[in-house]
């Protein structure tokens, strides 16, 4: 029975047995919690309810309210004033009676009075300018937010409370669960130039023909969103969180100077109203036309219209159902073209409005990127399900409605345009219009989650632009690919390495952040980029991500509900990857350390010896065994390695004498060369290790380990490599797909890397 | 042999980037290096194209069309001659010659190479003065991080401090 025991313990240590040395009497380490990097997300997670399952599905008792509009808006242009009165039917569907309703008025931030400016910290300067100081001090704040001239319902007026950009509006009796009620408000405001602060609508002034192109948004008051998880939500609008809506229908009638070209969401219902006769027939045209955008306002008639300034007025009457915001472009100066697009069995309408000064790029491609971006996110997603999807130009503008968005991209003066403004163009088009499908449709709390749109719809948009390259050769001129900015996981390297007081987890309120760019687009884009590629494979990446589009398309998902259903769906265990990838600052950094060789040998290797002398054992005391001594220990017989290994150990011969035929001996492969090999993870994200091995003959292989290899060996693994070829080279990550920060320690032999600095020199030079 | 310390920097994000947002961040980042083997401090600034475009276009009221093919050929006189004035290392209470050793583009940013050459001493007091592009933008902040002898020192530089003293 000892001998067996010793049997099982001695094949068990074919290498270096780490000797437990006697060490003077240790210090006792404290307990600890689980910290294994696979943990469950059970404590961070919300726990699964009836309105959310742990599947990741809509539970049973799953609600969301819904807020529909009435609306007659007038635009002063002369002023720049927006003059409006609403009818709002909100329906309460939640299981709980509300004695108040939240508004939004996010002009409010626009407010003489706003708090958000003061949001943030400044200092007194060395010096000012005298313009400086004049802008700091002196200047005149804009007079914006909203005007609120009455509140009231069909008994009379509401008594309501302004906090900056909410209000709440206090029932006179509460709002009883599955009742709706309805209230008016009435209320204007000056529109803001949104070239000055970037506000994400207004107008812009083109002084040489003294006119305005307005971008409209955010110019209603509109209904805060009431969930099973939030409650009433009760974050302000600052600035960088953006917004919470929930779904409804909307009648918006918008009443401009005649000689505006206005598009807005929704249908629109008086064409032939607004619409002139050669308008109709071009329209119509346009309906039929799937390669060539058609003009519907050419330039020489936008240029004609600049200088009209009517003083008639016109009015556009929208009806849009099943959306969560409304958004509307007007100007004398718009050219407008049309193509239409087929999603499914379906003709959507892909639009363009744009001024002369984006021509000539806007006429050549925002019409063909739109329709482009529908058929590529719906392949992913879902169809589509509105009837037409809007691009109108605005400057250093990037924003996203119910079907209208804001893009910039404006050439020079002269029509020249470079490769940084054509490429920038295209990508924010694919991305506003992506939005569309995220956060319009999937309907996440932005206000909450930035990455929940931003990083799911950059992730999309990095897929939508190499289709859109494929799919229009012409608009990649030259290159092989689009060249898109975010998407490869190398180009996340320097944000994940940079200094940790300047990120934050993912999972982070993006008010709080520092880097919003890559902290809510470009990590979770490049993370799930990566999952798809790298973790998952396309095929349980893309079935599992259509099923969370589809479970939650016209719903309010939460960030658990994305996580779940993507395991749910694929049966991929991702505790590991959203813990390391989304709720911390971690990063990845795997390399290959020590490689030892080894050679099959008859004789016990020294930790054998030592083992055997520990336990008081000899050779005849243990069966013929087989051992992996070191090859590079002294006196070792060079001519011992690259021999079979049953030439040198007998031991191995008898046995294969014993139990092999003839036949069986001859095929049999022997591996001559033995390697063990230590991989090391510095950084702390666990990665699939991805491993080529090249060999004395030139070839190769890549074994890719799972991520599950770290899983009891946080900081190193080792593995152990048989083969009938010397092994001559170990590249950790060969294809730079799992975004490591240092590749220095990524190959055996080492590879010498010399100094960025120098790099950049010849590289400039050359 | 100097080992690529990618670990400590970061890029920036574009402004053409930065989709449905309504703030730019003004933000550069300079890594700089103590060389002991070359005897000098390297620098490289990684700026946006479209500030430093515009802060020259205020300060030389030139138009240099920085990357793209219609750039002006004086674009490096004009640049060398700003990071110079902008970008100073003091060694011992004495300025250290600039050397500007070009600058190639990298996405939306420009990454413009320096060099200060400096003669062996004892010790080693060094001040960094980073002033890029608070000129034209007040609101701009320049992240220095200075790698010395296997340790990394980093500072926020803005107009009101544009200048550290290295405690490594």
């Amino acid at each position: 029975m000892k001998k067996l025991i010793h049997l099982f313990a001695a094949l068990a240590m074919v290498f270096s047995i780490p000797l437990a040395a006697q060490e003077e009497a240790p210090q006792r380490e404290p307990g600890h919690y689980n910290n294994n990097r696979f943990k469950q997300l059970y404590e961070e997670f919300s726990t699964p309810n009836t309105y959310r399952s742990a599947s990741g599905a809509p539970g049973p008792d799953y609600y969301q309210q819904r807020a529909d509009y009435k609306m007659d808006i007038t635009l002063d242009d002369k002023n720049a004033r927006i003059y409006g009165e609403e009818t709002i039917t909100y329906t309460n569907n939640s299981p709980d009676n509300l004695e108040f309703l939240w508004v939004q008025l996010d002009q409010n931030v626009r407010a003489k009075d706003s708090k958000s400016p003061l949001r943030n910290g400044s200092g007194v300067n060395l010096a000012y300018t005298a313009g400086n100081f004049a802008q700091s001090f002196m200047g005149e704040p804009f007079d914006g937010g909203f005007n609120i001239e009455w509140v009231k319902d069909s008994r009379g007026n509401l008594p309501y409370t302004i906090n900056q950009t909410m209000m709440r509006v206090d029932l006179a009796t509460p709002l009883l669960s599955g009742q709706s009620y309805s209230f008016s408000i009435k209320w204007w405001y000056n529109i803001p130039d949104h070239t000055v602060n970037r506000a994400r609508s207004g107008y812009e002034y083109f002084a040489e023909d003294g006119n305005r192109a307005y971008v409209i948004a955010q110019f209603f008051p509109r209904m805060a969103v009431y969930s099973d998880v939030e409650g009433w939500q009760n974050h302000q609008f600052w600035g960088s969180g953006e917004f919470a809506l929930p779904f409804g229908d909307y009648e918006v009638n918008i009443t401009v100077p005649e000689d505006h070209v206005l598009d807005a969401t929704g249908e629109l219902q008086n064409r032939k109203q607004v619409f002139s006769k050669e308008m109709m027939k071009r329209y119509e045209q346009a309906k039929k036309s799937y390669d060539t955008p058609v003009m519907i306002v050419t330039q020489e008639e936008a240029e004609a219209a600049e200088k009209g300034f009517a003083e008639k007025t016109k009015t556009w009457k929208f009806i849009a159902r099943n959306v969560r915001d409304y958004g509307f472009a007007t100007s004398r100066k718009f050219i407008w073209d049309m193509m239409a697009v087929k999603i499914g069995n379906r003709d959507v309408m892909a639009v363009s409005l744009y001024p002369k000064e984006g021509n000539p790029l806007w006429e050549e491609w925002s019409t063909r990127a739109v329709a482009s971006t529908l058929k590529s996110y719906s392949k992913y997603t879902f169809d589509y399900p509105y009837h037409k999807a809007i691009s109108v130009h605005a400057k250093n503008q990037g924003m996203e409605y119910p079907m209208i968005c804001w893009n910039y991209g404006r050439p020079n003066k002269d029509g020249t345009y470079s490769d940084r403004t054509k490429f920038g163009m295209m990508s924010v088009i694919i991305h506003e219009v992506g939005h569309n499908f995220f956060p319009m449709i999937v309907n996440s709390d932005e206000r909450q989650w930035g990455w929940m749109d931003e990083g799911l719809d950059t992730f999309m948009q990095y897929l939508a632009e190499q289709e859109f390259g494929e799919a229009y050769p012409a608009a990649i001129e030259g290159l092989d690919k689009y060249p898109s900015r975010r998407g490869a996981p190398s180009a996340i390297v320097p944000y994940m390495a940079g200094d940790q007081s300047y990120i934050a987890p993912i999972m982070s309120n993006p008010e709080n952040v520092y880097q919003l760019g890559p902290n809510a687009y470009a990590k979770p884009a490049t993370a799930l980029n990566i999952l798809r590629e790298t973790v998952m494979g396309r095929e349980l990446f893309d079935h599992a991500f259509k099923t969370y589009a589809q479970r939650w398309m016209f719903k309010h998902p939460t960030p658990e509900d994305f996580f779940r259903t993507m395991e749910d769906a694929s049966a991929v265990d991702l505790d590991w990857f959203w813990r390391s990838w989304f709720y911390t600052t971690d990063y990845v950094d795997i390399g290959v350390g020590e490689v030892k060789s080894y050679y099959v040998s008859n004789e016990p290797t020294p930790e054998m010896k030592e083992y055997m002398a520990a336990n008081g054992l000899t050779e005849a005391d243990l069966p013929p065994l087989v051992y992996l001594a070191d090859l590079n220990a002294e006196d070792v017989d060079p001519n011992l390695t690259a021999a079979a290994p049953s030439e040198t150990s007998t031991t191995l011969k008898e046995f294969m004498m014993d139990n092999m035929t003839e036949a069986e001996r001859s095929k049999v492969k022997e591996p001559k060369y033995f390697y063990e090999i230590s991989f090391e993870k510095p950084g702390g994200i666990p990665m699939p290790l991805i491993v080529e091995y090249t060999y004395e003959d030139g070839s190769s292989e890549t074994v890719t380990y799972p991520p599950e290899i770290w899983r009891k060996n946080d900081a190193e693994v080792k593995r152990v490599i048989s083969s009938d070829k010397k092994l001559t080279g170990i590249v950790v990550d060969p294809k730079a797909e799992t975004a490591d920060i240092d590749t220095a320690n990524n190959s055996w032999p080492k590879k010498e890397e010399g100094s960025e600095f120098d790099a950049l020199k010849a590289q400039i030079k050359g | 042999m100097m080992k690529t310390w990618i670990l400590f920097f970061i890029t920036l994000v574009p402004l053409t980037s930065l989709q449905s947002l309504d703030h730019k961040f003004y933000l550069s980042v300079t890594q700089m290096e103590f060389d002991a083997e070359n005897n000098r401090i390297t620098a490289i600034s990684r700026v946006f194209v479209d500030d430093l475009e515009e802060t020259l276009r205020q300060r030389y009221d030139v138009q240099l069309a920085l990357g793209t093919d219609r750039e002006d050929e004086m674009a490096s006189f004009y640049i060398a001659r700003y990071v110079e004035q902008k970008l100073i290392v003091e060694m011992n209470n004495e300025s250290l010659k600039f050397s500007f050793a070009g600058f190639t583009y990298q996405n939306d940013q420009i990454v413009l190479l320096s060099e200060f050459g400096f003669i062996p001493s004892d010790q080693y007091k060094i001040k960094v003065t980073n002033a890029l592009i608070t000129d034209a933008y007040s609101e701009q902040q320049n992240l220095v991080h200075f790698r010395m002898n296997q340790k990394k020192q980093s500072e926020v530089l803005t107009k009101e401090r544009p200048f550290f003293v290295l405690a490594l």
